[in-house]
């Protein structure tokens, strides 16, 4: 008898758990395609995923660095005044880039492309899976903001990867890829700058005219009416260019809608009226030591260093003498390789708010600068992705083509100048491509206006460059970043014909 | 409960006897039918009764037993008698030493098997052959035991995984690990240490278990021997058996082992002098140009070291010579800095006996050892409990737990600053540890102590002998691993066993960095916990007959079903903003940072099935079969079948090799089956998912990342593996050894398809390529000398392994950039690809690569190509075993024959400018200069950026060489001497020394002993890993 209760028993035992659910298990912290673009509100969480992809740390900050770097006013330290660069933008700065992505610092332009197409894979996926949804509220700016999105991508990635509209419109730009992608998907050839251009122009077109976000850390309609007159800045198109920027400002040219010079001098951090987009930065979430402040900003004072005194290296008081407490007020910087040239510097008259270079540890290493700073630590600062001055600018550079109003030009242009604390010069074009670099230094500008103005590079006439790329001329390919070396292995519609010239076999 | 039913049952069957039958004394002597000699403490039990007494130690009994019953002789080491005792008095016994036993029973899949009769290919490794040496886990003591088994350790860390290559690999992405199974449960092998994967280390859970508990360990190599394991069979088994008790008298073991190890080899560095004056000349000469003076180059050249290790400010002229009173005082060896004495202690004690109607094992350990590092250490506390009782004539049950906790602390090895092996190597010597002056003296505090220095110009704010101290990388990892199960026999030959195992681990860890240097500052002191913990029930039913016909047909079948599933929890919390550094809960942080929570499951389900049959023990066939439905593959491939079949001959039995009177085994055996493959594969990576996590929030927005592209029909690699073996057995056995065949293939392979990164995601996992690998493996064992008094016998091992792509989803070759190889139809996978190296130019100092149009000094335009594969295509060892009387010296090599690895440690400090201010080897003085131009090593120029230390054939070496792995010297005190102690039974002490040295072929090399740290595909970016010790141990080994 006890045999059969225990052949009862073994046999009950064979039958743990044999449920059909027990082979589809779903993920706890994960859900599927259909899920997620099951509502406006889940698919607004991919949204989310999409537009931190902007600030990426382990892209954004070496787009926007480079962009300045890559210039004649910006450079990295040599590492040899007291503070190391860690490699960290030195081959932007020094023209080394390499398609490898190994090692990570000679080869930034593999992270950029990737996180950026990763932000354009969340854009396709919301716009091909929502477009068909069922209307409900939000779907409209959620839409408009996946076009925003991947439209502001596009531009970046083709400000870098690409030559210039005005150098040749079929010049083979980015991959355009505008739906979502999976193992059998087609692969893509690079698209033409112009194709290129119409794509991203639609794309900012369709977020202008249908965002309407509850915050300016979104894509609003002023910021992708900014968008759009940069791209058209950059197409050398002015009435277009014209169009938008008044947009982007409004049409309000007086100086009231920018930020008030007190404002300026806090440091960049918080959002005011003048940004019209921002990348909200969260403490708890972001790895700081990759924010743009972490790159810039040491502090506005330092501890045995006055204003332009020098100190030797070993005598630099770090860390240590910061955490005893009294010498940095500020929170404690992060890897502080920039520096800005003298002859930068000097541009600025002392009445200008935007002269924000504190001090130099040695004079050879450049201004360290205090224009981006941060609030309870390091790198914890909101960051403008859309600044009202730009539409300031291209609306002056816009009248003073030929064919424009000058005097409006340099009514626009006095309007900015005046409000920065600034003596209001003529509006000419060269005075102001030099506002552009004034007021926009450190944001990502400068690399883009020397390719777009046809300008040679010179950084021969300042003492603090230490790179051998010293000049280059105008048009230069070396002016692009190479495609990174993982698309041309993986991507069967690119050749080795494909890769930029600099670094084509 | 249960224990006072089986006194109360085994009480009722006893209680009869006692009453009705008439008893009277039997005595005699108990002897070893090899030796003469007495067999001391043997066991004489009543059959079927508890009633049993022990022999003395001159092997004399005497027992009280009704004269009509019988009597059960057993003693550890022996065949078990049972002799009736027919009204006799006196009964001597001879007892036949278990050789049989011991040496011919295999344990493999879900049982055991006669290793005669057996058509799989299997190895077993018993206790006695892992030598007795504090090793944190048993993987790292098998390497060079099994052919056809590649064992590396890619860390000194103790505690650190290992990692298994059981006949090559038939996998491109999938791992290539084994399945464990301990104690008949397949178990896990996952790193669970969040730690671990952010520090870039590991801590293996294979280290839960106490080597010195491990009876044997027997590698499945074959379809045959593995199928039954099925879906996750395709890499091999590794079955773990632990020590249970053994009928006879009650034995207390003790051991004790204390070691002492160091890292053997170093990297030769450039002396601060050597390196200043290279970087002072590259300064010198961009000096001229830009108008600036050997004051300026002296400066800069300070700043990029961040010290001046000279005693003046401008201690080299312009002609680049020192100046008269200039002298060094800064000369740090970073490596010996960092790198220090490891030590290890290991206590065991154990009990075990038994008798026919319960065994028991019992045992407590504490293992302790410290790395060769500041702070890497491995403390483990173990306990074991096996019971088996044989509850009446046709019900058996028992229970095997295994408990153990374990504190891993170790050095963090990512390539961030805060590794101590990475700024040990790259730290220049000109950066002293502790600060100092002008004169090189130190710079007391107030309290009158040294202070650290924390400037350098490779990591900021670190220094590799004081950050480990104040910062914590810790996890402790707690394993309950048991198993309960009851036995039923319906009649002879048939019964049914239920086995249920629980298996729960726990990983606690911790990690803190310090308020005030390295990482931490930045957020005044950040700390983080870790709770992983993963709880496994496996459930396995069988079926099992065994039935012998007509005397000479054997059959034996089993039947079953088995279901596991595993869950794995996960909390995560970070914070930061610390009040102390001596208070690191996170209780004591102001401001929480991310807290993350979220479990993953898996299920598996299985139906099984083995039969085999024999005919006189001379011709066998068997076969077995397994249907596996598992949740981690795509919906529209949930089951999948495997099989296998194997036949063998065994010669020797046939009468015309009995006549030959030399043969005593001769075996031939082949088999094929099928496995399948599923390690590797993500719980949920079928599905297309959008992932939650801190990463993809934006602002205070919850963000869900786009993490997977679905793909339903994901599903398990399928291998097919023939195996042809013989094995053979002559003159008295004293020539033995197999030589094995196998061609395995493995299609559908699980393959992370890389797609272009504009498409969003990088790869999509799929079931695609095909693989081959085809290898031999040699075994030979010989008993060169055998005589009374001495022994000496030679093992030898040679594996031989080719592995091939034989499709690859339609593309010709895939670049596979992360790991500098190409996978090309019929080349291996492990294929070097890269740039070759062509020297230097002569008149310009640049380095140069093979170019389309001959040379380029542009890393960029260098061509790829195929440089050799990074697996050797043969390895294996070779022991002898030396003993006389009770001492015992054994030394075992271990070769590595072809196969390349890539230096990475090596190409870092071969940088020439290129990695600013980071040290540079020796070799490095070699550089190229307008009066040194026939060197290999490029013109040296400060910040420089031509990529001459970018990955080419520069740093590729060749992989063979020879390991004197183990020197292993023991004596056992002579049983004579133990006798009159009264209570010992055996005492054996020994001296234990690992990995010796190593000798390369390849004279290039500069490296560490160990280039496993380079991993099994001969690269890897980061390897800043604790490289292996060389390690000596003492210890003693006593049984009461």
């Amino acid at each position: 008898m006890k045999k059969y209760i225990y052949i009862a028993l073994i046999s009950l035992a064979a039958l743990v758990a044999c449920s059909k659910e027990t082979l589809h298990p779903v993920p706890s912290n994960a859900i599927s395609d259909t899920q997620i673009f099951s509502s406006v509100e889940s698919a607004r969480t991919a949204l989310n995923a999409g537009i931190q992809y902007i600030c990426y740390g382990s892209s954004f900050p070496y787009y926007l660095v480079m962009s300045d770097t890559m210039g004649e006013d910006a450079l990295v330290t040599a590492g040899t005044y007291g503070i190391d660069n860690y490699e960290r933008h030195i081959h932007a700065y020094t023209y080394s880039q390499v398609p490898e992505d190994d090692p990570w610092w000679f080869g930034y332009a593999n992270y950029i492309w990737l996180y950026d197409y990763k932000g354009i894979d969340v854009a396709n996926n919301i716009i091909a899976l929502m477009e068909e949804a069922p209307d409900e509220p939000g779907k409209e700016d959620l839409l408009a903001q996946a076009h925003a999105l991947r439209g502001y991508l596009f531009l970046r990635l083709a400000s870098i990867f690409s030559s210039t509209y005005t150098l040749n419109p079929d010049a083979p730009c980015i991959v355009l890829r505008t739906e979502p992608a999976d193992g059998s998907s087609e692969h893509l050839p690079r698209a033409t700058v112009k194709d290129t251009y119409t794509q991203l122009l639609k794309d900012l077109d369709y977020g202008r005219q249908h965002c309407s976000p509850a915050n300016t850390d979104f894509f609003t309609p002023k910021a992708c009416a900014l968008y759009m007159a940069r791209a058209y800045l950059y197409m050398a198109d002015w009435a277009n260019a014209k169009k938008y920027a008044e947009e982007a400002a409004s049409n309000v040219f007086d100086g009231s809608n920018l930020m008030s010079q007190s404002e300026w001098q806090a440091g960049f951090m918080d959002p005011n009226v003048e940004w019209l987009m921002y990348f909200a930065f969260n403490p708890t979430t972001s790895n700081y030591y990759v924010s743009i402040p972490s790159f810039y900003y040491l502090a506005k004072t330092a501890y045995s260093v006055d204003e332009k005194g020098k100190a030797n290296p070993n005598d630099i008081e770090y860390l240590d003498t910061a955490a005893e407490g009294d010498y940095f007020e500020e929170p404690l910087y992060g890897y502080s390789n920039i520096r800005f040239t003298d002859r930068f510097r000097n541009y600025f008259e002392d009445s200008d708010c935007r002269k924000m270079f504190p001090f130099y540890f040695y004079e050879e290493d450049g201004w360290f600068t205090s224009k981006f700073s941060h609030r309870t630590m390091v790198g914890d600062a909101d960051y403008p992705l859309a600044r009202t001055a730009e539409a300031y600018l291209i609306k002056a550079e816009c009248e003073a083509q030929n064919g424009g109003n000058a005097a409006l030009a340099k009514s626009v242009l006095n309007a900015l100048q005046e409000a920065r604390g600034a003596t209001p010069t003529e509006a000419t074009l060269e005075n102001i491509y030099m506002e552009r670099r004034k007021e926009l230094y450190g944001e990502g500008f400068r690399l883009h206006d020397i390719k777009r103005l046809h300008q040679p590079l010179d950084r021969s006439k300042d003492p603090e460059h230490w790179a051998d790329v010293k000049t280059l001329p105008a048009d230069s390919p070396r002016f692009m970043l190479p495609i990174p070396q993982n698309e041309m292995l993986y991507n069967k519609a690119l050749t080795a014909a494909d890769q930029n010239e600099y670094w084509r076999k | 409960m249960k224990k006072a039913k089986i006194i109360s049952l085994i009480l009722l069957l006893a209680v009869p006897f006692f009453a009705y039958a008439q008893n009277i004394t039997v005595r005699g002597r108990v002897t070893d039918g090899s030796t003469g000699e007495s067999v001391p403490a043997a066991s004489v039990v009543v059959s079927g009764t508890t009633v049993g007494v022990i022999a003395d130690v001159n092997g004399n009994y005497s027992i009280s037993a009704p004269s009509g019953a019988s009597l059960v002789f057993s003693s550890i080491g022996y065949d078990t008698r049972v002799v009736s005792i027919e009204g006799r008095t006196r009964i001597d016994v001879v007892l036949e030493p278990s050789a049989e036993a011991l040496e011919d029973v295999l344990v493999v899949a879900y049982g055991t098997a006669k290793k005669s009769s057996y058509s799989g290919s299997a190895e077993m490794v018993r206790a006695e052959e892992l030598a007795q040496k504090p090793v944190s886990s048993v993987e790292q003591a098998l390497q060079g035991k099994v052919a056809g088994l590649q064992v590396s350790s890619a860390s000194g860390q103790p505690g650190a995984a290992t990692t298994f290559r059981i006949r090559g690999t038939g996998t491109l992405n999938a791992s290539s690990s084994p399945l464990y199974v301990i104690d008949g449960v397949a178990t896990t092998s996952s790193n669970y240490s969040m730690n671990a994967d952010d520090a870039n280390t590991t801590t293996s859970i294979l280290s839960s278990i106490n080597p010195q508990d491990i009876e044997s360990i027997t590698v499945l190599k074959d379809a045959a021997a593995a199928s039954l394991y099925g879906s996750r069979a395709a890499n091999g088994v590794v079955i773990i058996t632990t020590k249970s008790g053994k009928s006879g008298q009650g034995h207390v073991n003790f051991t004790a082992a204390v070691g002492i190890s160091a890292v053997p080899k170093q990297y030769e560095m450039a002396s601060s002098t050597d390196y200043y004056k290279l970087v002072y000349g590259s300064y010198l000469e961009s000096a001229a140009a830009s108008g600036k003076d050997h004051v300026w180059a002296n400066q800069q050249t300070q700043g990029l070291f961040s010290w001046n290790p000279f005693n003046v400010d401008v201690p080299f002229d312009a002609n680049g010579n020192l100046v008269s009173g200039a002298k060094n005082v800064i000369n740090t060896d970073w490596q010996n800095e960092v790198m220090k004495k490891g030590y290890s202690q290991d206590y065991n004690v154990s009990y075990s006996g038994g008798s026919d109607k319960v065994n028991y094992f019992f045992s407590v350990g504490y293992f302790d050892q410290k790395g060769t590092t500041p702070t890497a250490r491995y403390t483990r506390y173990s306990g074991k409990a096996s019971v088996d009782a044989r509850v009446n004539s046709w019900l058996k049950g028992g229970a095997n737990v295994i408990f153990s906790y374990a504190t891993q602390n170790s050095e963090t090895s990512s390539a961030a600053g805060a590794s101590p092996l990475f700024n040990a190597v790259s730290f220049p010597n000109a950066v002293p540890v502790y600060k100092v002056d002008s004169s090189g003296n130190y710079v007391l505090d107030s309290n009158g102590e040294k202070q650290f220095n924390w400037n350098n110009p490779s990591s900021r704010d670190f220094n590799p002998v004081a950050i480990p101290y104040m910062n914590i990388n810790k996890a402790n990892t707690a394993r309950l691993l048991a198993s309960f199960y009851t036995e039923v026999k319906f009649m002879d030959g048939l019964t049914a066993k239920t086995v249920f195992s629980p298996d729960y681990v726990s990983v606690y860890d911790i990690f803190y960095w310090n308020k005030y240097h390295g990482d931490g500052p930045a957020y005044s002191g950040r700390g983080g916990r870790t709770q992983t913990s993963d709880l496994m029930f496996t459930s396995t039913t069988t079926l099992n007959f065994n039935r012998t016909f007509d005397d000479v047909h054997n059959v034996s079948a089993m039947a079953g079903y088995e279901y596991w599933q595993s869950k794995i929890t996960r909390f995560d919390g970070t914070a930061t903003g610390f009040a102390f550094d001596f208070m690191t809960e996170l209780a004591g942080a102001s401001t929480p940072q991310s807290i993350t929570s979220y479990y993953t499951q898996a299920a598996l389900m299985s139906w099984l099935g083995h039969a085999e049959y024999n005919y006189a023990e001379k011709y066998f066939v068997s076969g077995s079969f397994r249907r596996d439905g598992s949740s981690v593959f795509g919906a529209d491939r949930k089951w999948g079948n495997f099989f296998s079949v194997g036949a063998s001959w065994r010669i020797a039995q046939e009468d015309f090799i009995k006549d030959l009177g030399w043969v005593d085994d001769l075996k031939f055996r082949v088999s094929y089956g099928t496995s399948g493959n599923n390690a590797g594969v993500g719980r949920y990576q079928s599905l297309g998912l959008w992932t939650a996590d801190a990463g993809y929030q934006y602002g205070y927005n919850s963000g869900l990342g786009h993490t997977s592209l679905s793909n339903s029909n994901l599903g398990w690699e399928k291998q097919k593996m023939l195996n042809i073996g013989l094995d053979f057995g002559v003159l008295n056995n004293r020539l033995s050894g197999s030589i094995e065949y196998f061609n395995k293939t493995s299609d559908d392979l699980l393959y992370e398809f890389p797609l272009p990164a504009s498409h969003g995601l990088t790869s999509v996992m799929m079931n695609l390529a095909k693989v081959q690998n085809q290898g031999v493996e040699f075994t030979l064992n010989a008993i060169p000398v055998q005589s009374r008094g001495f022994n000496w016998d030679v093992s030898f091992n040679f594996s031989y392994n080719a592995d091939k792509i034989l499709d690859l989803a339609g593309d010709d070759d895939i670049t596979m950039g992360d790991t500098k190889k190409i996978w090309k139809v019929g080349h291996s996978q492990y294929e070097f690809y890269m740039p070759t190296w062509m020297g230097v130019d002569p008149a310009t100092g640049d380095p140069l690569w093979k170019a389309a149009t001959g040379t380029t000094n542009r890393y960029s335009l260098a061509d790829y190509e195929m440089q050799g594969r990074a697996t050797p295509w043969g390895f294996g060892s070779l022991t002898n075993n030396l003993s006389w009387k009770g001492l015992n010296l054994s030394f075992m090599f271990y070769y590595n024959l072809g196969g390349k690895f890539y230096d990475t440690l090596y190409a870092n400090m071969m940088h020439e400018g290129n990695g600013s201010g980071k040290n540079i080897n020796i070799d490095e003085i070699n550089a190229w200069t307008p009066t040194n131009t026939k060197t290999d090593v490029p013109k040296y120029v400060n910040a420089n950026n031509n990529q001459s230390n970018s990955p080419s054939t520069r740093f590729l070496y060749d992989a063979t060489y020879l390991k004197l792995k183990n020197v292993n010297l023991s004596y056992s005190l002579p049983a004579s001497l133990l006798k009159k102690t009264g209570i010992l039974s055996g005492v054996r002490i020994y001296l234990n020394a690992d990995n010796l040295f190593t000798v390369f072929k390849d004279k290039r090399y500069r490296g560490y002993d160990d280039i496993d740290i380079f991993g099994i595909g001969g690269y890897d970016p980061y390897p800043n890993y604790i490289p292996l010790s060389r390690t000596f141990t003492m210890g003693v080994n006593i049984t009461f």
